[in-house]
């Protein structure tokens, strides 16, 4: 580049302007994901929907009294039972390359999203709307995993996944730490169930009189002593009107 | 497996530095610039073995992290400086910025008047001090490209402050 000695000098002053004379000061460090970045094998794909199963399931035995297990067990069974599921949530996770697009992270943005189940002819169909700006979804239907991102295909390949998360509605599959960790209490027309496994809590609140899952959430116990909300449900609803054309491309 | 996580992890530290400054001043956020270094980590640890056949990773790095930037900006509902914004408001105490948020919105303002590819050979020489050989190479232009927009960045920027007797 040939610049006269006024031009050199003028560059030089923009380029002074240009060059960082404040810069921060560097301390991050690139950490392995652990644990207490709330990942594993209960985030495993379509996590959202597993972490919604974990709660209704969390509220069976022993300890319970008498009403709030007909309550719980009656919301279990009306929700494995469902021929379809409609669940409205919030989501604090960072979007990457995972197959649910944004995995749980404690230091992630708040993301909403729908979850939808449909059970037909024995198989399993289950679909997450992420209310972001590419319009992001996820689609698991028993033979394949589809992403969406504005209803294009971004990605499409085979998968069985669905079978597992009826498995997680199922009482018996669940860990025997949870069942066993389950606290109960009641508050006016709810029951509210709470577990714990490890630093992570689970909620959730049954409506007496119409027997049903009304809300759930997961929350994880910082290293200050806070408690973050990780994800919560804002509705659940079941006989909704969905079709098996919302689980195809 | 483990190899290459040391590998991978030792490529983004001899960079760390550079990586860092180039996120803070295009996103600010020091929580920002924290989650998408750390994305890039993981997105590049969730398929190492791509990594690995990328010839040049260093290149490789500046453009995935130029991505992420723009990509976590729009999916969080933040915006950059509108492009064609003028200068018309600067003074010279703008000029003088005396900590890092004063200097953050001077340099994004005035970038703001360049087109992306203009303000991004900027950013890729002053904030992360590649050289114009390297910047050809992350965003795959020519050498002579990379130079050409540099300077016709530098010299819009100093017209327009020339215009308003602040040069």
């Amino acid at each position: 580049m040939q610049y006269n000695t006024n031009d050199n000098h003028d560059y030089d002053k923009v380029a002074s302007l240009l060059t960082p004379r404040h810069p921060r000061r560097c301390e991050f460090a690139f950490y392995v994901p652990s644990k207490k970045r709330v990942t594993g094998k209960i985030f495993a794909i379509s996590s959202v929907a597993a972490m919604i199963a974990v709660v209704v399931t969390i509220a069976i035995k022993s300890v319970m009294p008498v009403s709030a297990a007909e309550v719980i067990n009656s919301a279990i069974t009306g929700l494995t039972d469902a021929e379809n599921i409609r669940v409205e949530f919030e989501w604090r996770g960072t979007k990457n390359n995972s197959e649910e697009i944004y995995t749980p992270d404690s230091l992630g943005n708040i993301v909403n999203g729908t979850l939808y189940i449909l059970r037909k002819n024995g198989k399993v169909n289950t679909r997450i709307d992420w209310h972001d700006v590419e319009n992001n979804s996820i689609i698991f239907n028993g033979r394949d995993y589809i992403h969406l991102r504005n209803n294009e295909i971004i990605d499409k390949h085979p998968s069985s996944f669905g079978e597992e998360l009826i498995d997680l509605f199922s009482q018996n599959s669940l860990s025997k730490n949870i069942k066993d960790n389950s606290v109960f209490s009641t508050e006016g027309d709810f029951i509210i169930a709470e577990s714990h496994k490890g630093d992570i809590t689970f909620h959730g609140e049954f409506r007496k009189d119409s027997k049903r899952l009304t809300k759930a959430s997961v929350s994880v116990s910082l290293q200050n002593g806070q408690d973050l909300k990780m994800m919560e449900t804002t509705s659940i609803a079941t006989n909704i009107s969905i079709t098996e054309l919302m689980f195809i491309e | 497996m483990a190899k290459t996580t040391k590998f991978i992890l030792e490529t983004l530290n001899a960079e760390k530095e550079r990586l860092f400054q180039y996120a803070s001043y295009r996103l600010h956020d020091i929580r920002d610039v924290e989650d998408v270094l750390q994305n890039i980590y993981v997105k590049i640890l969730d398929n190492p073995l791509r990594f690995n056949r990328v010839d040049n990773k260093r290149a490789y790095l500046y453009r995935i992290l130029s991505n992420e930037c723009t990509d976590y900006l729009r999916n969080n509902g933040k915006t950059e400086f509108l492009y064609d914004q003028s200068l018309d408001t600067f003074s010279l105490d703008t000029l003088q910025p005396e900590n890092f948020e004063e200097e953050f919105a001077m340099i994004n303002r005035i970038l703001a008047i360049l087109p992306p590819e203009q303000s991004e050979v900027i950013r890729l020489r002053h904030h992360s001090n590649l050289s114009f050989q390297e910047i050809a190479v992350v965003m795959e232009i020519p050498l002579s490209t990379a130079k050409a927009r540099y300077r016709y960045g530098l010299e819009k920027i100093r017209d327009g402050l020339k215009k308003l007797n602040l040069l």
